[in-house]
């Protein structure tokens, strides 16, 4: 008996984002049977085919070749470097004198097909890399095997897998493997869901560089009966999968996938700047932790990195990284970034970190310490920390950013150990010297703004510590901590007050945090004199989509409706009807 | 520059060129600087191979120099022969030194 639901429970799964976007559609799973590879087929050649063969083979190897260009090329024109290099490799690898030659001579020899030989190259490899002590090559033996499978879908055309997949469908899967399937696979679909896959793995490089929404670390064990054919919704921003999605899901994910289409479209993302309705460019900047992360520049039109957070290299490796290996770093994110400035944070350990893990090299640091007090206390560090940076300039703009600075007092101490280094490594080496930016995170800093004028280049607006600091609410507690803070009438209202500090000395000023990124309080930020946001890369889309939709004239009105309103449920009522108007038009 | 050991006269009887290298890049030998030496031996008219853990492979294969699984800190026998010997010699060790330019180097 079928039990017919009336509506059915939406399923919300996480997962982890691995190709942005949006898609909203039908589901269809995809059952990789197990490559039939102990399929009968006949080993030996006919009298007088070997060269016949061999030319076959080097058909196959020439078309996997191109296809692995075109793929290598996309992907750098998108500025996914590193994707792109791995492709390379397997170029490479296509190409290989040793496999050639061997294929050649065995042909030739013992009048095998190049199938067979192929094949049997391949499993020597297999079990030659499965017994490699380092887990870091054998797990290389994925890329060798996605070679190999893609010379195989040329050798013989008819393993290349016939599978119907609906066009536009949302696609589950436990694993794609072969590189074939995936290519195959990912025509005309519209999100691509699996539950193991790296960011490395060849199906992500493959949506990455057909802009296909993917998302991966789904368990669809048990899920299996309500996902065929059911209606889904895939945000490969927030990394979230939803199942049987209700009207209003569908609805609300529908206009966030307008808008990200039009700003990340293949052929939207390059023209589009970063604007306001009427035409005032803001300069929409990048937080990074990693230099991975900096591909995204070019793949979401961001004009630079505003916030490289250095001190996650420290919480990975639970140490500190040394001096060598911090040069290595920053100048991989400066070089990665070609050109465009990038903003170094010097280590951040605020107490909401779990920056105890580094204390082995930080003896005796107390919980709550500040992180520049922390810093001028081991100068030894802090220097090594400050000579690293300054060896990166010059291979592009770099700032130093001082976190959490509390007085101006505690800046001039820091611009003294930033001038011993530069003196060391950069001065003798002609480097230019960097650019320096000051965070306010600290209510009481906004009443030092105009005491920084001609001691730094720049500020920028910390507004998650500031909103923490000025409403003492904690944010790793997320019972006290309330996103609607954010419309507190009092912290807007710092807000305009540090920007119009700012501004009457000339000096620029950057907006980072949770704030510069949500969607309701942009026109509000943009209408007081922000010009310049720092945000999550995968945020972009939206971002820009929200600033496009008003214009300055409208912001300013908008801000000065806000700081006459006493409530912060007033405030959000009115921006979340300001958004309505605008965005949904009711 | 001195290099005695590695003289050789200029007979028709060419003689190989041995020297050890070590891998100095964090990741060891993988598919990058495999990719690397790969494409600096294009240019070279010699014969290369790098024998690591009893294991002699063609440095001019990909899969070859991936089977090797050297990590950092390997010490690699290059052998190379051929007339340009020396100056390919040369050239692969400025790439291991240069860490196969995991800090972007020429390659």
């Amino acid at each position: 008996m079928v039990v017919k639901r009336d509506v059915e429970e939406e399923i919300w799964l996480e997962g982890r984002a691995v190709v942005p976007g949006i898609a909203v559609g039908h589901s269809f799973t995809l059952t990789t049977s197990e490559q039939e590879s102990d399929q009968e087929y006949d080993i030996s050649l006919p009298a007088d085919s070997a060269e016949v063969e061999i030319e076959k083979f080097h058909s196959a190897l020439s078309q996997s070749e191109e296809e692995l260009q075109v793929l290598c090329d996309k992907l750098r024109l998108d500025g996914f470097c590193q994707e792109a290099d791995l492709v390379e490799t397997h170029r490479h690898m296509v190409n290989d004198p040793a496999l050639t030659k061997e294929v050649e001579r065995s042909v030739r020899e013992k009048g095998l097909r190049a199938e067979s030989i192929v094949r049997s190259i391949l499993e020597r490899y297999r079990s030659h890399f499965e017994l490699l002590p380092e887990a870091l090559f054998r797990q290389r033996f994925e890329d060798v095997e996605s070679v190999f499978l893609r010379i195989l879908s040329f050798l013989v055309p008819e393993m290349q897998e016939k599978i119907e997949v609906p066009k536009r469908a949302i696609v589950f899967a436990h694993i794609v493997t072969a590189p074939a399937a995936a290519e195959v696979t990912m025509k005309d679909i519209s999100a691509i869901v699996t539950t193991k896959g790296g960011s490395m793995s060849h199906t992500a490089i493959v949506a990455k560089a057909r802009g296909i929404p993917y998302v991966t670390n789904i368990e669809l064990k048990g899920i299996k009966e309500s996902l065929e054919g059911a209606r889904a919704v895939v945000d490969g921003l927030a990394g979230l999968v939803i199942i049987n999605p209700y009207e209003d899901t569908i609805r609300r994910y529908t206009a966030l996938q307008n808008a990200h289409e039009k700003y990340v479209g293949s052929s939207g993302k390059k023209t589009c700047v970063c604007e306001t309705k009427d035409g005032c460019r803001i300069v929409l900047l990048a937080n990074v932790a990693d230099v991975n992360e900096a591909g995204q520049l070019s793949f979401y039109g961001l004009d630079g990195v505003g916030l490289y957070r250095t001190e996650y290299q420290v919480l990975e490796r639970g140490r500190f990284p040394s001096e060598e290996e911090q040069t290595r770093s920053y100048a991989a994110m400066v070089q990665a970034a070609n050109g465009k400035p990038v903003v170094i944070r010097t280590f951040d350990f605020g107490s909401d970190k779990a920056w105890k893990e580094a204390g082995g090299m930080l003896p005796e640091v107390e919980c709550g310490s500040r992180p520049m007090k922390l810093l001028l206390d081991h100068p030894d560090v802090f220097r090594a920390h400050l000579r690293a940076i300054v060896r990166a300039c010059g291979s592009g703009p770099v700032s130093v950013l001082f976190p959490m600075v509390s007085s101006v007092e505690e800046l001039e101490r820091s611009l003294q150990i930033l001038h011993e280094a530069w003196s060391m490594v950069g001065e003798g080496w002609k480097k230019p010297r960097p650019k320096v930016g000051v965070m306010i995170e600290l209510p009481s800093l906004a009443f030092h703004i105009k005491e920084f004028a001609g001691k730094v280049d720049f500020f920028s607006v910390g507004t998650n510590d500031l909103t923490q600091y000025s409403l003492a609410v904690d944010r790793s507690n997320s019972a006290s901590f309330d996103a609607g803070l954010s419309f507190h009438p009092g912290l807007l209202r710092l807000m305009q007050y540090i920007v119009k500090e700012a501004h009457s000395v000339d000096i620029p000023l950057c907006l980072c945090g949770e704030m510069s990124s949500d969607p309701l309080l942009i026109p509000f930020l943009v209408g007081v004199g922000v010009r310049q946001l720092s945000i999550a890369p995968r945020l972009a889309p939206t971002v820009k989509h929200v600033l496009r939709s008003f214009t300055i004239d409208e912001a300013e009105q908008i801000a000065d409706e806000v700081l006459s309103t006493d409530s912060a449920q007033e405030i959000y009522s009115f921006l979340g009807a300001q958004y309505r108007k605008i965005h949904i038009g009711n | 520059m001195e290099d005695a050991g590695l003289k050789t006269s200029p007979s028709p009887v060419s003689v190989p060129q041995v020297r050890k290298l070590r891998v100095t890049n964090q990741q060891g030998l993988h598919a990058r600087p495999a990719v690397c030496i790969v494409r600096l031996l294009q240019s070279s008219k010699s014969s290369v191979t790098f024998t690591y853990r009893r294991q002699t492979v063609d440095a001019h294969s990909v899969l070859g120099l991936l089977m090797l699984a050297a990590p950092r800190n390997a010490l690699i026998t290059v052998s190379v022969d051929g007339p340009d010997a020396q100056d390919t010699l040369v050239r692969l060790e400025e790439a291991f030194n240069q860490r196969f330019g995991e800090q972007g180097c020429g390659c």
